[in-house]
């Protein structure tokens, strides 16, 4: 076979002698060739695929541009005086030979293709796959990037993706953000919702509606175990994630109620007998 | 509902070199210029920003304008409307400040655009399909009794077979022009009309009644409009991107 592929790439008549002509007609169709193919790839999925997601939309593009250019490369080769038929013959050898070896880019595309007809996420989105969380970045034929929020990207390839669990944490406009406390045993259950319901209005970016979710969780020996969710826009964040903080602590200030902490004292007994006490 | 001063409201009198300072509600705007160079900076209560500098500008004019998001209002007690009445209350709204730069031959831009009072954000809607608003609490038995906000005038007309609970209502403030009548801020009248055994609702934004038209100081955020020319023109630009 190896024989078959060097006499086929030997027979691929490149002449000595390229007239200038040639060479220059294959230059022009280079050049007016990609833009066209670029802009005809634009303009059919601007009209095409209009109701598609912006992700779909990209590849679509980015096939319609791969095709393209394998055929404008057909046209140059031709102009430029590149007998294409030994050419194809290669190609064609050269082609089942890394078929067999792109087994696991198949599997990419294909699985890529069936997230997208998913639409579990587009570009843009917040996902966490794998404890990985970012902004997808692009999505492409045989993976997506994502940009994490440490501002490094990852590529994650779609065959991962396809047998893996995927959360979409922006994928509607408001979420619930939920914070576990611990409270006094001193203070009354009634008091502690009270105080935990006004927390959301002392938050600017928090939303009032809907209401925040409060949670008495019992009586344990730590003391009263509470749960509060607030509602949020998805943008905000960094800005509720601080503010509650503070409102919380503010809050619970007012009614006169204590956040149980553990607190761990270490005494070192040596120290103590080296001072001389006992 | 926090006060405003009418007075306030309108071109910034400051010549070159010199500081004025305005109160709107609890913010006052320090505005200073040199020549064409304008200079601001807000200070209210808890926090004075930096200055900040607009190059280029003739004139600078304060003018109030409604919040950039629908208000929810929420009646203190929920009114009952029964069949084929018609309930009508004056709706004051806290207005934002804005700072509006002037430039000759160039439309006016606007530099600087703030809520005076705290607003409450809420979601209207379902968590998946809703919009963001603020919500405003509504005495109904003391409706307009402000007179420092802009004022709407709102009628909830019951043409259902059924007697119409009023719990909350969105008004697209956004939506509303801010006008001046008699030295009182106004806004373009909205009814409210209730059909069906769903008391599906059909709101309609009128224009400022005849006779009494006041001046229009601050036109609306959003243009809804589904005309002819803003659909081709939609149309036009998804075509060419």
């Amino acid at each position: 076979m190896i024989q078959r592929i060097v006499a086929d790439i030997q027979a691929v008549s490149i002449s000595a002698a390229i007239p200038w002509e040639r060479l220059s007609a294959g230059l022009i169709i280079l050049i007016v060739g990609i833009v066209v193919v670029r802009v005809l790839a634009r303009v059919s999925v601007r009209m095409l695929a209009k109701g598609l997601k912006s992700a779909s939309r990209e590849l679509i593009r980015k096939v319609l541009v791969y095709i393209g250019s394998i055929l404008v490369l057909i046209l140059v080769l031709n102009a430029a005086g590149v007998s294409l038929g030994a050419l194809l013959g290669a190609a064609g050898v050269v082609g089942i030979a890394i078929g067999i070896a792109s087994q696991a880019g198949i599997s990419n595309i294909v699985s890529g293709l069936f997230l997208l007809s998913e639409r579990f996420f587009d570009l843009g989105d917040v996902i966490t796959v794998g404890g990985r969380t970012g902004v997808v970045y692009s999505i492409d034929l045989l993976s997506i990037r994502v940009k994490t929020f440490d501002n490094t990207l990852i590529r994650i390839a779609n065959q991962e993706l396809i047998s893996r669990d995927i959360v979409n944490i922006t994928r509607f406009p408001i979420r619930r953000m939920d914070f576990s406390l611990t409270l006094d045993h001193a203070a009354s259950v009634e008091t502690a919702i009270l105080a935990l319901q006004s927390v959301p209005s002392r938050v600017e970016a928090a939303l009032e509606v809907p209401e925040a979710f409060v949670l008495f969780g019992g009586f344990t020996d730590r003391g009263l175990e509470m749960r509060l969710g607030v509602w949020f826009q998805r943008d905000d964040y960094i800005a509720v994630r601080n503010g509650i903080g503070t409102a919380l602590q503010a809050a619970l200030s007012e009614a006169q109620i204590d956040i149980v902490t553990t607190r761990i004292t270490v005494i070192d007994d040596r120290k103590q007998e080296q001072r001389g006490v006992t | 509902m926090h006060a405003t001063h009418t007075s306030q409201w309108g071109r910034a009198l400051v010549t070159s070199g010199q500081e004025t300072s305005l109160k709107v509600g609890p913010v006052r705007l320090e505005i200073s210029r040199d020549a064409d160079t304008w200079y601001y900076r807000i200070v209210d209560d808890s926090d004075v920003t930096k200055w900040r500098t607009v190059i280029g500008c003739d004139a600078m004019t304060v003018r109030p304008a409604f919040p950039d998001l629908p208000v929810i209002i929420v009646p203190t007690e929920p009114v009952c409307v029964l069949r084929s009445a018609l309930y009508s209350f004056v709706l004051p709204v806290d207005p934002w400040v804005q700072l509006v730069a002037e430039r000759k031959g160039r439309p006016p831009e606007v530099v600087l655009d703030i809520p005076i009072a705290r607003l409450h954000r809420v979601w209207f809607g379902s968590s998946e399909h809703g919009e963001p608003a603020y919500q405003a609490p509504f005495d109904p038995f003391a409706p307009g009794e402000s007179p420092d906000g802009v004022h709407i005038s709102v009628q909830i007309q019951n043409s259902s077979p059924s007697a119409l609970w009023f719990e909350q209502i969105a008004v697209r403030v956004n939506e509303l022009d801010v006008g001046t009548l008699d030295h009182e801020l106004v806004s373009n009248p909205v009814t409210i009309v209730f059909k069906g055994t769903d008391q599906l609702s059909t709101v309609n934004v009128g224009s400022f009644a005849a006779g009494k038209k006041p001046t229009v100081v601050t036109p609306r955020r959003v243009t809804g409009g589904n005309d002819l020319i803003r659909k081709s023109f939609v149309f036009l630009r998804e075509l060419t991107g």
